[in-house]
């Protein structure tokens, strides 16, 4: 367990029922080929959340792989394990990464929602063509997501910069609100991508904001959200669907600038959790929306 | 009557352009094309070209050339070259190179291409950081340390053809005079496959480019871990002894596990069947490893008797590998009783005195790098190191010779 856990929660799993949201960090890097680091970004986001305050309680289970050995199929094999059994106890978890490659193995998890939509919050689309059957790469993880059988529609908010190809087109349950478009998009034009009785998925990757408010990130793209607009929207989504679990990526501490990106994370969440503990119903809900649990 | 086949190949079968093609150039006349298996580069027509392209999809080598000799010539050098492949060949599964060119070479010394030859010192980079949780950012050492050696650059005597070498100012003598150095370059790190698929690559290089029994492999890592292929191909050639100077972290839970990490390091090298010790000078936790062959000297212990501490743990006349973790500098700003770490110019004569005192025939330099605030106090430290553990394992075979 580390010393600082988020937001001071504690780890006692016993009390988890009341608050419903789990934390478990992922410090893990094998999906970034060219730059590590955001391995330290689960101990980074937690210590920066240490002088913020959330106004609801959960319950921080500390880091996934303390022994710190293994390949990546080792890692997203326990993730897969922690966050379905928190998603059968109903509920929330919340995933520090860590590379966002790792988001691959908490929506697999959460396989008992179908469908289950993906709100992906990025500067990237995350839709390149997987390379290979050992790949595992921050920068395909969505196609990837989008191969799993219960997934359904997909929302990726805040693509921009300079592509090689238009990514946008590669799939047909693929919407994009691009970083330009989100500036100005309603919370109806927002919500109207996403049923109201189908839950949700929501992550976050730290490079959906602007590299000045969140530098310390593998690949930062210019023109990206503030603190506040990406919390707007991702609060937004939280308090009017169903979301049964979140994550956010790519906090790169060795990149970072005074730990502006470690904070601008846990701003987020503390932002983002509240709303996401808002419908207390999910164990009503849960059942509802899922299939029975088959897989 | 006209020949059914083109030197050997099947006018009759279907070929394709190489998936691994590229193009790199192209003007009004020409188009350079290169294929990424192999490096291969041709430059050629765009008229010609613009018939090659045919091959896009699959087709007979008659239907495209309808008779035309010259073009017949053509295609079957480029299927030679491999920009051609057929649906069986071997071309088409040609593996991805096993190293990558870097930008810089060490010390701008040349390339080194070739398992023959008789380069006296081969370099090799491992851009990988993934067995040791502590050392994110150590991947891209390899990259740091070559930029920052071509303040030193390795040159030739015009005369001679031979090496200089360089001058060691702190004891008044010439470095690595007539010792000949090239850059194999980096091993190739592909995102997201095993630990054991880079480290069986790694270990291919090394022994392709093995050399004759005098060669001193020198490994820039990476972190920690990727020593361990180095010390597997030089155990395979004699037996050897590993002296590693660096803190350690053990773990002896994590023994069976077939990922090698920082904690089964020193497991994993004596489990191989010709290291019989493994020393561990500046480990801040001695007594954490009880493991047949292993032993540790602390740094405070290092300070206080200097080279002859390790005697005790190293048989005389075995040779040894020789590994160096830059995290066990201390830093320049560091309170001179730091005792938990080595100073550089303690580090300076430590390994002078290995040298003089056993043979040394590979050495690694890890734990660079470029992402931590100190990288730059560290980098030309590690430049002078790297020379050092360079000088010493060559010097005391008189390989070292005067030009």
């Amino acid at each position: 367990m580390n010393a600082a856990t988020l937001f001071g929660w504690p780890t006692d799993t016993a009390v988890s029922d009341r608050g419903a949201v789990e934390v478990i960090g992922v410090p893990s890097d094998f999906g970034n080929g060219i730059t590590s680091g955001a391995r330290f970004g689960p101990a980074a986001i937690r210590k920066a959340s240490l002088a913020m305050t959330c106004a609801v309680a959960g319950v921080d289970r500390g880091d996934i792989g303390r022994d710190r050995r293994g390949d990546w199929q080792d890692v997203l094999a326990e993730v897969e394990q922690i966050v379905g059994d928190m998603i059968r106890r109903r509920v929330r978890p919340i995933v520090l990464g860590g590379d966002h490659g790792i988001s691959y193995a908490a929506v697999a998890a959460a396989r008992t929602f179908r469908p289950l939509n993906v709100v992906w919050f990025d500067a990237h689309t995350d839709f390149c063509r997987p390379t290979g059957e050992d790949c595992h790469d921050h920068k395909q993880v969505l196609h990837r997501i989008a191969a799993l059988p219960h997934v359904g529609q997909i929302l990726q908010v805040g693509h921009r910069g300079m592509t090689y190809f238009d990514e946008i087109a590669r799939f047909t349950r693929l919407s994009v609100i691009t970083a330009r478009e989100a500036y100005g998009v309603t919370t109806d034009e927002l919500l109207r991508q996403l049923p109201v009785d189908e839950p949700v998925y929501l992550s976050m990757d730290i490079d959906a904001l602007d590299p000045r408010w969140a530098p310390g990130t593998g690949h930062p793209v210019p023109g990206g959200f503030s603190v506040a607009r990406l919390g707007e929207l991702a609060r937004t989504i939280a308090e009017h669907r169903q979301v049964v679990g979140i994550d956010l990526m790519e906090v790169n501490p060795m990149l970072d600038i005074d730990g502006k990106t470690s904070a601008a994370a846990a701003a987020l969440i503390a932002v983002v959790v509240p709303a996401l503990c808002r419908t207390t119903a999910i164990d009503k809900d849960a059942a509802r929306l899922t299939d029975g649990g088959r897989d | 009557m006209e020949s059914a086949t083109l030197r050997g190949i099947d006018k009759a079968e279907e070929v394709s352009l190489s998936p691994m093609l590229s193009v790199e150039q192209c003007d009004d006349t020409t188009i350079t094309v290169f294929l990424n298996s192999t490096g291969a580069r041709l430059r050629m027509q765009r008229a010609l070209y613009g018939k090659i392209l045919a091959f896009e999809t699959p087709r007979t080598i008659a239907s495209v050339t309808q008779g035309d000799a010259r073009l017949e010539l053509a295609i079957d050098r480029l299927r030679g070259l491999g920009f051609l492949v057929g649906e069986t060949d071997a071309a088409l599964v040609v593996p991805p190179r096993p190293v990558t060119d870097p930008p810089y070479r060490l010390f701008d010394c040349p390339a080194h291409k070739s398992s023959s030859g008789s380069t006296d010192i081969v370099v090799i980079g491992v851009p990988y950081d993934g067995g040791d949780h502590e050392a994110a950012g150590a991947r891209h050492g390899p990259i740091a340390i070559r930029k920052t050696s071509l303040q030193l650059l390795y040159r030739l005597d015009k005369r001679t053809g031979q090496p200089l070498g360089w001058f060691d100012a702190d004891v008044r003598r010439p470095v690595l005079r007539g010792v000949t150095i090239g850059d194999v370059g980096d091993v190739v790190v592909t995102s997201g496959e095993p630990q054991t698929q880079t480290f069986a690559r790694l270990r291919d290089v090394l022994e392709s480019f093995h050399g004759g029994q005098r060669r001193v492999w020198s490994l820039v890592g990476g972190d920690a871990t990727t020593s361990f292929p180095l010390i597997e191909v030089m155990q395979a050639r004699d037996e050897v002894d590993v002296l590693r100077i660096g803190d350690l972290e053990h773990d002896a839970s994590a023994a069976q596990s077939t990922f090698l990490s920082i904690a089964t390091l020193a497991s994993s090298v004596l489990a191989l069947p010709r290291v019989d010790r493994f020393v561990q000078i500046g480990t801040s936790r001695p007594d954490d490893v009880a493991l047949p062959g292993f032993s540790a000297v602390t740094a405070s212990a290092l300070l206080d008797g200097g080279g002859a501490s390790i005697e005790a743990h190293l048989a005389p006349g075995r040779p040894i590998h020789l590994g160096l973790d830059m995290t066990i500098l201390a830093s320049p700003g560091d309170a001179p009783a730091d005792r938990a770490r080595i100073a550089y110019t303690d580090l300076r004569s430590l390994l002078h005195e290995i040298g003089e005192r056993y043979r040394i025939v590979s050495v690694d330099l890890v734990g660079l790098n470029p992402l931590k605030g100190d990288w730059g106090s560290k980098s030309v430290e590690a430049v002078h190191l790297l020379l050092a553990m360079l000088d010493a394992a060559t010097n005391r075979n008189g390989r070292n010779m005067p030009v």
